[in-house]
Parts: structure tokens; sequence; C-alpha cells
């Protein structure tokens, strides 16, 4: 064997290596997922089962403990889609602000949104708990909405600040001389040639809300529990685990926000590092 | 006649174009300081006073620097503060390592390159609470693979959580699951934009590998570095979810770390002015660390 065949076959290895260490587990959980319940605590696994969907009615339909998931999963979509509805215009026209006009500051209110995403969440958490306990807003849709915006804000902004950035000036000049307002602007020639970083920058506002946990923990209750902190159920309080309602339940949770997150392949890394990484 | 009211006029007029921006960036800019700066200041406030929930009998007197001092003097605050930086070094170095390696292996051009890079953007999207989840089962004696695998090779079966030397290790492996393929992808980015140029000119002037590395493609891949080991840091002192998710800080304390200790002693406890002071701490801490990375990452 030729020397590069050699390096090829190492190559390989390593690669199935590591798809076994990082993909195996997720596999796992869903294959769990359509488990009979007798299969799912058997060591060592059987490798052939009937399949059957029985986990995922128990949990969205039924009850699961004292729980009605069914509810919590329409409360993560409530709570994704009204945040994403405040975060994605009040980000875009302040990214579009940062990104057009220069003044004194400019860059000192940039990077307090940025410095918004390393701010510990249980520093406002607390002090956001006692604001909205006294006002009686605990386990209601504003406020877990209106918190989920503010910890988007800083996403949208940089993401879309960076977006802007790519496009010349010179284009809200010209459309400016056609007749347009800025806002005009803006809204008729900007935001349609940004249109697939806007896009991006929505799913990745939806995933932000959709996997944030301590505000959703602090802030709601039984009515208006997100899936996340619904599902810390099955650790917290179960007798005994329920191994396929808790994997059906990791499933309804994490897929949908693989496939979204798939959708926006190329600019994951960079929404996630809030623009730090280009490619 | 009507010199002057043209005058100011345009004056006006100059002076709220000045001011245009203000349209754009306040509404946004407003939203963010009264929901995220204001909290903030009241916890200030508050981490000054007496804040006990649950027993409102006491009142809420000023206390000065008392939950300050008393956060100095707890160990428990201690022992969560020395565990966070434990288990941020730990899984830091294991993630970047790793993913440095993995980098390395997918920027070489191979059949099926493109499939492994998205298949490996799974575990970083994940819910964090799914991975939680995932991970608890797995860990379980008598339903998990990963536990099954390990007391074969060991030839015992134990509960990797509830060893309390062993729980702060199980919760790194977790995190390192997670976030390396995070990690690697940043890397790879970095790796993938490189120029070609001076890699020629190390080939022809016949460079090792090792040098190459050492003195070309690590240089090149700092910033990326750095954005990898900002995000990292900061979130991995910060962990929470995983910790609640699979140890609940157990057993005993041995998995508390910042955040959930702090989240204890505002929510299980109800000291809530004592709270807000280590939540104060934390903020500088983080302030700390961020700026700095921050100010070398993104300076113009």
């Amino acid at each position: 064997m030729s020397r590069k065949n050699l390096r090829l076959v190492l190559i390989y290895i390593l690669v199935a290596i590591t798809l076994i260490f990082f993909i195996f587990p997720i596999i796992w959980m869903v294959i769990t997922a359509f488990k009979p319940e007798a299969e799912t605590q058997r060591i060592p696994p059987a490798i052939i089962f009937s399949p059957t969907l029985n986990n995922f009615f128990r949990l969205l339909g039924a009850e699961v403990g004292s729980y009605h998931y069914g509810q919590f999963l329409f409360n993560s979509i409530v709570v994704a889609v009204f945040s994403t509805m405040i975060s994605i215009p009040l980000g875009t026209l302040a990214a579009y602000g940062l990104a057009r006009f220069s003044f004194r500051g400019n860059y000192s209110i940039a990077f307090s949104f940025l410095a918004g995403r390393f701010m510990p969440p249980i520093a406002t958490a607390i002090p956001l708990y006692l604001m909205f306990n006294t006002l009686g807003a605990i386990d209601k849709y504003h406020s877990i909405v209106t918190v989920h915006a503010l910890v988007e804000i800083p996403f949208v902004v940089w993401l879309m600040r960076g977006f802007f950035l790519e496009v010349p000036s010179d284009l809200d000049d010209s459309a400016m001389v056609d007749g347009c307002s800025r806002i005009g602007a803006l809204f008729r020639v900007i935001l349609p040639t940004v249109r697939p970083g806007l896009f991006a920058t929505i799913i990745f506002t939806v995933i932000v809300s959709w996997n944030e946990f301590l505000f959703a923990l602090i802030l709601t209750r039984v009515n208006t529990r997100t899936l996340p902190v619904a599902a810390t159920e099955f650790i917290v309080s179960f007798i005994g685990y329920d191994y396929g309602a808790m994997s059906a339940a990791g499933v309804v949770i994490g897929i949908p926000i693989i496939a979204f997150a798939l959708m926006v392949q190329k600019h994951l890394i960079k929404g996630m590092t809030l623009g730090a990484v280009r490619a | 006649m009507d010199g002057p009211t043209t005058i100011f006029c345009g004056w006006a007029f100059m002076n709220l174009r000045r001011y245009e921006f203000l349209l754009y960036v306040g509404p946004g800019l407003a939203y963010f300081l009264s929901l995220g700066i204001f909290p903030l200041l009241f916890s200030i406030y508050i981490s000054f006073h007496l804040y006990q929930l649950n027993r409102p009998e006491l009142g809420n007197p000023f206390v000065g620097v008392a939950n300050y001092i008393n956060a100095i003097r707890d160990p428990l605050f201690h022992d969560a503060l020395f565990r966070s930086f434990l288990l941020t070094t730990e899984s830091v170095i294991l993630q970047m390592l790793l993913g440095l390696g993995l980098a390395l292996l997918l920027a070489t051009e191979f059949r099926g390159c493109g499939l492994t890079r998205s298949l490996l953007l799974m575990p970083m999207t994940l819910t964090p609470v799914v991975v939680g989840l995932l991970w608890r089962y797995q860990f379980q004696p008598g339903a998990g693979i990963l536990e099954w695998i390990a007391s074969m090779i060991t030839g015992k079966s134990f509960y990797v959580l509830g060893e309390p030397q062993l729980a702060l290790h199980a919760i790194v492996l977790t995190e390192v699951w997670h976030w390396t393929p995070f990690v690697m992808l940043i890397l790879l980015s970095g790796l993938l934009a490189m120029p070609v140029e001076p890699f020629e000119a190390a080939k022809i002037d016949g460079a090792s590998a090792i040098q190459t590395f050492r003195y070309i493609t690590f240089p090149l891949l700092k910033r990326s570095f750095l954005v990898a080991l900002l995000f990292r840091t900061t979130d991995s002192l910060l962990i929470f979810d995983k910790i609640l998710l699979l140890t609940e800080g157990g057993p005993g304390t041995a998995t508390q770390t910042l955040t959930y200790y702090n989240f204890l002693t505002a929510f299980s406890y109800w000291r809530v002015g004592y709270a807000a002071a280590i939540s104060i701490l934390t903020v500088i801490i983080l302030n700390i660390l961020s700026n700095l990375f921050i100010r070398l990452i993104w300076r113009k």
C-alpha cells in the first residue's frame, strides 16, 4: 500500500471514531424514543425491537408525570415567535443605525450590545424576578417573551450590522437620490439585499429562545413553562426513570432545532460567535 | 425679514440630521438598557440590603457591604468559585486540543468531508437541557450504553455521577462532547481562510510539518483561537443547566458551580440580597475576562 493510501485509511479511521463519539448518543436517544417501555432499560440493548410511537403519545397527549407536554410545546413556540417579533425589528433598526451613521459613541453602543452576550444571566434574572414578581408578571407570556427578546438582541444587532456593512452605502445613497427616504431605502432596497442574512438571523433568534433555560426556569410556572424547563421533571421529581418518555422529550425539543440549524448551516458559526468568525 | 427664522429652521434641521441615528439605534438601545442595565443597577441596590424573601417580617434594611463580606467568608462560595475555575480549565483545554486536532483532520480533503462537517454541527446546536438528559441516560447503570461499555472494560459497575471525585469530570466529558465541534468549526473556518503563499514559501525553504505549524499555521490561527477561548471560557464559568440536569450540584456539594450556587441562594434559600452580591461579583469577573478578549479580537 502506498503512503498516500495509508494516510487516507488513517484519516477515515479517525473520522469514523469522531463521528461515533459525537453522533452516537443522539442516535441512541432517537432510537430509545421509539422503543417500547420494557426495552428502554435492557442491557445489553436489544438490536431488534418493534418501534412504537407510544412514548410520544404519552408525552404530548396524555400525562407523563403531572404535566401536559403538548401545552409546553405550544408555549415554547409562542415564546420563540413573539420574542423574535420584538428582537428582529428593534435589533435590525439598531444595526442599520450603527452600520450607516458615524457618530460619537457608535462603537461604545455597539460594544455594549456585544457585552450583553457575556452578561451572566443570573445577574439579571434575580432583579427581573423581583420586578416581575412585584408586577404580578411571573408565569405570564409577556414577561418571558420580553426577556427572551432581550437575550436575542445582541445576536440580532451584531449579525445584522455585519450584513449591512457588507452592502456598500452607495446603494442607500442612490435609492435616496431616486426619491426614497432613508427608511424607505432601508425597507425597499437594503433589506431585500440582505434577505438571506435576515432569514438566518431570524432562525438564529428562534434557536436562542428555544434553547434558553435559566430565565425560563425562573420566570415561568405551570402555565407558561417552556419545553426545556418542563423536561427537567424527568430528573428532578420522578421516582424511577421513564427513559422512553424522556428520550421522546429529547427528540421533540432537540430535533426541530437541529433541523433549523442545518438550514442556516453556512451562518451558524458566524451567528454563535456574533459575527466574530466570518466564514 | 424671515432671515432669523430660516437660520433657526436650518440650524434645527442640521441638528436633527445629526441625531437621525437615534431614530434607528434609539428603540433597541432603550429596550436593551431598560431591561438589561436597569435591572443590573437594581441588583447592585439589592446587594446592599437584606432581602430574605421567605422572611418578609425582617423587612429590607440597608446592611452596607455585609453581603459582600459574607461572600468573601462563605466557604461554599469559595468552593463553587474554585470548582467553576477547575471545570472551565479542564474542559476548555480538552475542547481546544480536541477541536484543533479535529479541525486539522477535517481541513484535509477526503470523500465525505462536507457531510462530516455537517454532522458535527449536531451536538452544539442541541438544546443544553437535552444534552443533560442524554448524558444522564448514558451514565445510568443498567440503562446507559456508555456505562455498560465502561463497566465491561473495568469489570465493575458504578454510577459516575454519584461519585464525589468523578462527578465533575463526568460533567467535563459532557461539556467536551457538546462544545468540541463548536471549537473545531471556528478553527476550521480559520484554517480554510488561510492564504496559500506562506505555506508554499515554507515548503520551498524546507520547513518541517511541526515548524510550519509553529511558525505559520498557529500565528494565523491566533484570532480564531481567541474567539473560541472567549466563548468557551465565559460560558463554562457560568455553567448551569447541565449541572441541574446531571447532578443537581451533588453528590453533596461536589458539583455546585458558581451560577448553580448563586441560583440556590436566590431561589432555594431565598437569600436574595446575598445572591445579588454574588451575582455582582460574577459580573465583575466575567466583565474583566470578556473585555480582555473582546479588545484582542475586535480591535480595529
